[in-house]
């Protein structure tokens, strides 16, 4: 069925247009169509067929379908969106973790800056010698501490167990510790062994010494 | 009335997939009848057009359910039931005429349609049906079923009021089916 064609031949029909034979046809098709028969009763009601209004009704029927369209849209960006923003969030984590994780370690380095700078220059295996402070001491390396440190440190690699050792010794005509004893008690085997290493080791000035051995 | 296939696919198709364009092109064909059958109800032109709008809501969802073979029909017993409820709700009923066409069945339609095919005695047996008609009825049955006039030209061979002309014609032929159905199964 067309529904302009109905409208139209209703319009025509209540306007007193149709031919007698295009009226008795409505008219008969009426009489079996209750539909049609209530349309043509309530347009004679209304003395008019308003075609403006008539089109509004579509307009609103096919803005209620383009509800339902908008609906499934808005719920489809809906989670878009959602995942956008879930996106956004693991990122913006993502990124202030490795912030937080770049700033860390420039911490830790300038804190070492400072560890590194206060030693005086030291052998490979972290190995330490210094003066320990006492009356009467005045033996030293002929060169210098930083040589001899240097020397504990290339024989002392990877000595253990790590340790201090106070040794105190008198220095003999030629220069060499003699005499070592250690300040507490010290492994008879390390003993012997830093006693070993300070007689083959550099030479010293002075008579009497003590040296604290950090290893 | 053959039901198109065309309706038949559409009412299907909604039926399966809810798909609101799909009601739409079933709906929107019978919008203007629609009005203007909630118009003779409510007389009143934007309750008509909201209730329009809300009988497809309720084709929204029942249609979704309910297998309905002859839309026409269905929907427009539909929209008359809307109406009248929602003029009984809102306690504004006036009379209508109400049964004019529920009672009607094919009988007569069917001798309508497929004319040739009407054996005598249901000829002789309208005949004396007619008879029993009041003579107003009766009249403008002849005039509109037999002569084929139309409902102004029987209210000016008759000098009944248009609106007369229509009412004797339907209550006519919903006496005059009656009386053929009773005879018949006699």
């Amino acid at each position: 069925m067309n529904n302009s064609y109905y409208i139209i031949r209703i319009q025509r029909y209540l306007n007193g247009e149709l031919s007698r034979d295009e009226m008795y046809e409505l008219e008969r098709e009426a009489l079996d169509d209750p539909l049609l028969q209530d349309a043509i009763d309530g347009y004679r009601l209304q003395r008019d067929v308003n075609h403006r209004q008539l089109s509004l009704l579509q307009r609103r029927l096919a803005d209620r379908i383009e509800g339902q369209a908008k609906e499934r849209n808005a719920f489809f960006f809906g989670w878009q969106r959602l995942g956008v923003a879930a996106t956004a969030c693991v990122l913006m984590v993502l990124v202030l973790v490795l912030l937080w994780m770049r700033n860390q370690p420039m911490q830790r380095t300038s804190e070492k800056e400072v560890q590194v700078e206060l030693p005086v220059p030291e052998g490979s295996a972290g190995v330490r010698a210094v003066a320990a402070s006492g009356a009467g001491l005045d033996a030293y390396p002929e060169g210098g501490w930083e040589a001899f440190n240097t020397y504990l440190g290339d024989k002392l690699i990877g000595t253990s167990p790590k340790g201090e050792a106070i040794l105190s010794f008198d220095v003999d005509a030629r220069g060499v510790p003699a005499n070592i004893q250690a300040d507490g008690h010290i492994d008879a085997a390390l003993l012997s062994e830093l006693q070993q290493l300070l007689v083959d080791g550099p030479k010293w000035a002075g008579t009497k010494g003590k040296v604290a051995i950090t290893f | 009335m053959g039901v198109p296939p065309e309706e038949q696919k559409l009412l299907v198709g909604y039926r399966e997939t809810g798909d609101l364009r799909v009601l739409g092109r079933l709906y929107e064909p019978y919008m203007p009848l629609v009005y203007g059958l909630c118009y003779k109800y409510y007389k009143d032109e934007a309750k008509s057009e909201d209730a329009v709008m809300q009988i497809f809501e309720s084709l929204i969802t029942k249609l979704r359910t309910h297998e309905v073979t002859n839309f026409k029909s269905w929907l427009y017993t539909l929209a008359r039931n809307h109406c009248l409820m929602d003029l009984r709700r809102s306690n504004r009923i006036q009379t209508v005429d109400i049964d004019e066409h529920l009672m009607e069945s094919d009988v007569f339609m069917h001798q309508h349609h497929s004319g040739e095919g009407i054996p005598e005695e249901q000829l002789v047996l309208m005949e004396s049906c007619l008879e029993t008609l009041n003579t107003e009825q009766q009249t403008c049955v002849r005039l509109f079923y037999l002569e084929q006039k139309c409902y102004k030209e029987v209210a000016d061979i008759t000098g009944y009021d248009l609106n007369k002309v229509k009412s004797h014609i339907q209550n006519g032929k919903r006496n005059l089916k009656i009386c053929m159905e009773k005879n018949k199964h006699e």
